[in-house]
């Protein structure tokens, strides 16, 4: 790739257009919902009617895999009672919000990890904590390291996420450099402007732009990479952009604790508010930023940031960037181009005027057809789904058999998964959005997280869900599928809706009817049941969400 | 597509050990006498993630250069009289290692260790002047972690969408072609999935744990058994998904190479050998213990990968470096004594490779921003240690080295040539080297010398495909 001064593409006129006209952009004519299905997948098997509302026993599940931490009986029937998709939505926006209490001075950081799984198993704002824990993973802060001292660092930060999950993006960007969560994991807390002996660090602002923003490479709104008329990439930015970023996020430091005054090189890093300037700290010199924007020497640090991130959050790349994270964490590793448009359109415009709009986009991705497409069972297509990622496979698995927990030991199955919460290995989260499966042209960015061992554990985790026990304090209740333990269809019938949302394919289906009906299992309703679930539970077809 | 191949695939009660291990045995007589004899070769990758700042792992001792160090690295800089000193044999002058790598220091004097200097992320020569001027080709996205790891493990350095297969990979399917596919993977990576292990031909056994792991709460009561038998059968379905197929082949693959691996390593004898219980250490531990089983896995070469991670040194990096290069130290020089114990210290080749160096001058929070060029270590008993191969860059900022004004070193020899030097060795044919390292024929000189006598080609003893 030859290095060449690239010229801005973009225009500053059509960057003003996005986030500051009035034109509505037309919301897609909703799916059919609850539409007629046919036999091509085993939804005969299924044993809910559609009720009068319209969404299917499908619909309903599919839509709950994709919004919440797993279906479960009641949140089906829920979801079904529901007047329509946005309604439900309307719901999940409003739920009363999952918070973490600030641990002990010396708790560790198993104390946030239990209640990370309390939350996921009952709290009501399920399509919140899915969207917190997405963005979580897009604009990483992580207990490994010797960079956070302080495990309130991590109650703050997600409470500061949830709250902001269904805000603006640039509101949540705006608080995530302001937190001395990321101040110290990104080393921006008491970077300063170092002259000559040294230089400011550039870890944030490279990260910011490369991982939590606009990524490496110029983006068409599809998502897909620019080219140029070599066929190379495009960066969007080069070490002259981070170097301004790096002067640019200098001069913030720790809040002080109560009642103590504010103090640059702050000996005690604290957690508890945002980041507090210092403009004596803050680098005067000038700062080139984004396609050439620069910012004037010895400026305001508070003006500053301010302009710096709306230089950030108005460059094209954040919707696609965003957007089709966003769909991979939820619906499927391979969004059609044509997907990730749709959502980025929202993302840039949510119909009022504003760009950044998170509901609209959630909205967006959950209600898109693409979304929607495998309601019906005759609509699949081989590159479908995504592999469910450990904390959602666990969670998923002990929503279904209707678990109980105080969350503690699940962290040590999250851990031999490779996903223990809170403990990315770095800040590029436990895998890469960009991962490929390997012998397949596929993008799987969870399959990064699958090897010899993972797999084995994701499996064994069931066995010991089923068979054992998780958790000192952990109980599940499997009782409505050993009630039709005797009953083999009527077992797998229930086994279909609940956990592979009322699609379980004819092969399954008939591998599992045959061994469960056989002698071995006769007069057994316990082990029946036991193993219709052990079974369903750690197929490859339960495994990848579709 | 991954999937089972020429593997049986075991239908019937889990792992019975010994019909596993006699089938293998049976099956690799003549592979077997290449393993147990002198034609066993195996290469292992340590990659230390996050950008190791090789400038304080090797620094320089003479009067004038460690004053100039000092001078430039500030905060950064180690005192002298905590170094410990080496004399590399082509260096006029000393230099020395990070005061915590004491066994490498024995190791390097002894010539067991030698280090290979400003390697890094190359396609093509190029000066300063050159590089400023855009007037050469640089890897895409220089500075970026993921990239350059990904560099480091493909050697393709231009791409629109990231490479696919390693050179670890490649290097499998070349041995997997002379000696033809057995039931065990040439190259094992013991830090979970990664690009380096993964070839066009050869599937890799990829683990982040105990790879001898398999289901578990299958009795031999009937239940239990018929429903391991559709728990198995369900593993053949794919469904119309392509990601099912690929779950479902991970599984079996896991399935198969563990109980292929008990088995195998129920033939070995306890180390002897103390391993630290660092993450480097549990992995190089399990390294030894496959290696010492080779026979039984019927395997003449093997690869490995396995990484400690945390070297992104931004701030506060004199602590963290000084605690990561100790257990780096340690790990290593187990893994030394482990060859030694195993009979072949000669036929086991140790390297490192890390994303990138680190910026000389320091930043303003007590650490190092992304570089460029690094220096490496290599370890074991064919190595020509204790010299620097490569050459030794200009420690100036904005001088002739520097890509930029901080320090960050242009490399001067770059990773296809290193790997070019491991892989022949390994028994690449010469011809083949440029396959596997595609920017190998953009400088001149092929490989260096650290690992002389190389060119030892695989054992013709087995159909060539």
């Amino acid at each position: 790739m030859m290095r060449k001064n690239v010229e801005s593409h973009v225009s500053s006129l059509r960057v003003f257009t996005v986030y500051l006209a009035v034109l509505l952009i037309a919301v897609n004519g909703s799916p059919a919902f609850g539409q007629a299905v046919s036999a091509g997948r085993n939804s005969n098997h299924s044993s809910k009617a559609t009720p009068q509302s319209g969404i299917s026993a499908i619909t309903a599940a599919r839509f709950l895999e994709q919004s919440s931490w797993g279906p479960t009986a009641a949140s089906i029937a829920q979801v079904q009672a529901a007047a329509d998709l946005p309604t439900y939505l309307q719901s999940q926006f409003a739920a009363p919000i999952s918070t973490y209490t600030t641990p002990g001075p010396t708790d560790k950081i198993n104390v946030l990890q239990n209640q990370f799984f309390v939350n996921a198993l009952t709290g009501q704002d399920q399509l919140r904590q899915r969207v917190s824990f997405a963005l979580s993973e897009i604009i990483v802060i992580s207990d490994v390291g010797p960079n956070i001292k302080g495990i309130p660092a991590f109650s703050l930060w997600m409470n500061m996420m949830q709250n902001d999950a269904f805000g603006n993006f640039f509101n949540l960007m705006n608080d995530v450099t302001l937190s001395p969560s990321m101040g110290s994991y990104l080393t921006m807390a008491e970077n300063n402007g170092c002259a000559t002996k040294c230089r400011p660090n550039e870890n944030y602002g490279r990260e910011l732009l490369q991982l939590f923003t606009i990524g490496l490479s110029e983006l068409n709104i599809d998502g897909t990479p620019m080219l140029d008329q070599n066929g190379n990439l495009i960066p969007t930015y080069d070490q002259n952009t981070i170097d301004g970023f790096g002067e640019l996020f200098t001069g913030w430091t720790y809040p002080p604790v109560p009642p103590n005054p504010a103090k640059f090189f702050n000996p005690k890093p604290y957690y508890g508010g945002p980041m507090v300037p210092f403009q004596v700290h803050y680098s005067a010199a000038s700062k080139t930023l984004l396609n050439g924007y620069t910012i004037q020497p010895k400026g305001n640090i508070q003006t500053d940031l301010t302009a710096g991130l709306m230089n950030v959050f108005t460059h094209p790349n954040v919707a696609p960037f965003i957007s089709q994270q966003l769909i991979q964490k939820l619906v499927t590793s391979n969004p059609t181009p044509a997907y990730v448009t749709r959502v980025a359109q929202v993302f840039n415009n949510d119909g009022t005027g504003v760009a950044g709009n998170l509901q609209a986009v959630v909205s967006a991705i959950l209600l898109d057809p693409e979304a929607r497409r495998f309601d019906d069972p005759t609509q699949q297509r081989p590159s479908d789904g995504h592999l469910r990622e450990p904390l959602l496979h666990m969670m998923a698995a002990l929503r279904a058999v209707n678990a109980t927990t105080d969350g503690v030991n699940l962290n040590t199955y999250s851990a031999v998964m490779d996903q223990p919460p809170f403990l990315s290995p770095t800040v590029f989260n436990y895998y890469p959005p960009s991962y490929q499966i390997q012998g397949t042209s596929l993008l799987g960015p969870e399959f990064k997280l699958l090897n010899a061992n993972t797999t084995m554990a994701r499996i064994n985790f069931i066995n010991d869900l089923l068979y054992a026990t998780v958790g000192p304090n952990t109980k599940t209740d499997i009782s409505q599928y050993v009630a039709l333990g005797n009953n083999v269809p009527s077992l797998l019938a229930l086994v279909n809706t609940n956990i592979m949302h009322g699609e379980m394919p004819s092969d399954v289906y008939d591998t599992i009817s045959t061994t469960l009906s056989s002698s071995a299992f006769a007069n057994n309703p316990t082990a029946t049941a036991q193993a219709a679930l052990y079974l369903a539970m750690t197929s490859s077809q339960f495994q990848i969400e579709h | 597509m991954p999937r089972l191949t020429r593997r049986s695939f075991l239908r019937t009660t889990c792992c019975t050990a010994a019909g596993v291990a006699a089938a293998s045995l049976n099956k690799f007589g003549l592979i077997n006498a290449y393993a147990q004899g002198s034609d066993y070769k195996a290469l292992v990758c340590i990659f230390l993630f996050g950008g190791n700042d090789a400038n304080n792992m090797i620094v320089p001792y003479d009067t004038a250069g460690y004053a100039n160090y000092a001078t430039l690295r500030a905060n950064l800089g180690l005192k002298q009289d905590v170094l410990l000193p080496i004399q590399p044999k082509s260096q006029p002058t000393p230099f020395s290692l990070h005061p915590v790598m004491g066994d490498m220091q024995t190791l390097f004097t002894n010539g067991q260790v030698a280090a290979v200097v400003n390697v890094g992320n190359l396609p093509e020569p190029m000066t300063r002047d050159q590089y400023l001027n855009g007037q050469v080709r640089i890897p895409v996205n220089l500075f970026s972690h993921i990239d350059q790891q990904v560099q480091m493990q493909t050697d393709v350095l231009d791409y629109t969408s990231f490479p696919t297969t390693g050179w670890g990979g490649l290097m499998a399917d070349q041995i997997q072609a002379a000696y033809g596919s057995g039931d065990f993977p040439i190259l094992v990576s013991l830090a979970g999935v990664s690009v380096f292990a993964q070839g066009l031909v050869a599937t890799p056994l990829q683990t982040g744990g105990d790879p001898t792991q398999s289901v578990s709460g299958f009795s031999a009561s009937p239940a239990d058994q018929a429903r391991l038998s559709a728990f198995q059968s369900l593993l053949t379905l794919e469904d119309g998904l392509t990601m099912v197929q690929a779950a479902s082949s991970t599984t079996s693959n896991a399935m198969q190479n563990a109980s292929t691996l008990a088995a195998a390593l129920a033939t070995g004898t306890k180390l002897h050998t103390v391993f630290p219980k660092s993450v480097l250490g549990v992995q190089l531990q399990e390294v030894a213990k496959i290696i010492q089983v080779r026979a039984a896995l019927g395997l003449p070469r093997q690869i490995f990968f396995v990484s400690s991670g945390g070297f992104d040194t931004h701030g506060s990096q004199i602590g963290t470096q000084s605690r990561l290069l100790a257990d780096l130290n340690q790990c290593m020089n187990a893994f030394n004594n482990a060859t030694i114990e195993l009979g072949i210290p000669q036929e086991i080749t140790t390297f490192t490779l890390s994303d990138f160096s680190r910026t000389f001058q320091p930043d303003s929070t007590q650490g190092s921003d992304h570089a460029w060029g690094s220096h490496h270590l290599v370890m074991g008993g064919a190595v020509s240690g204790g010299d620097f191969y490569g050459t030794w860059p200009t420690l100036a900022l904005g001088g002739p080295s520097d890509a930029t004004n901080q320090g960050r070193w242009i490399p001067t020899t770059s990773m296809d040539q290193y790997g070019a030097t491991l892989a022949q060795w390994f028994g690449v044919p010469a011809a083949d080297l440029p396959t596997v390292f595609p920017n190998l024929n953009n400088f001149t000189t092929k490989t260096l010398n650290f690992l002389p006598g190389a060119g030892n080609q695989p054992a013709r003893g087995a159909r060539r495909i």
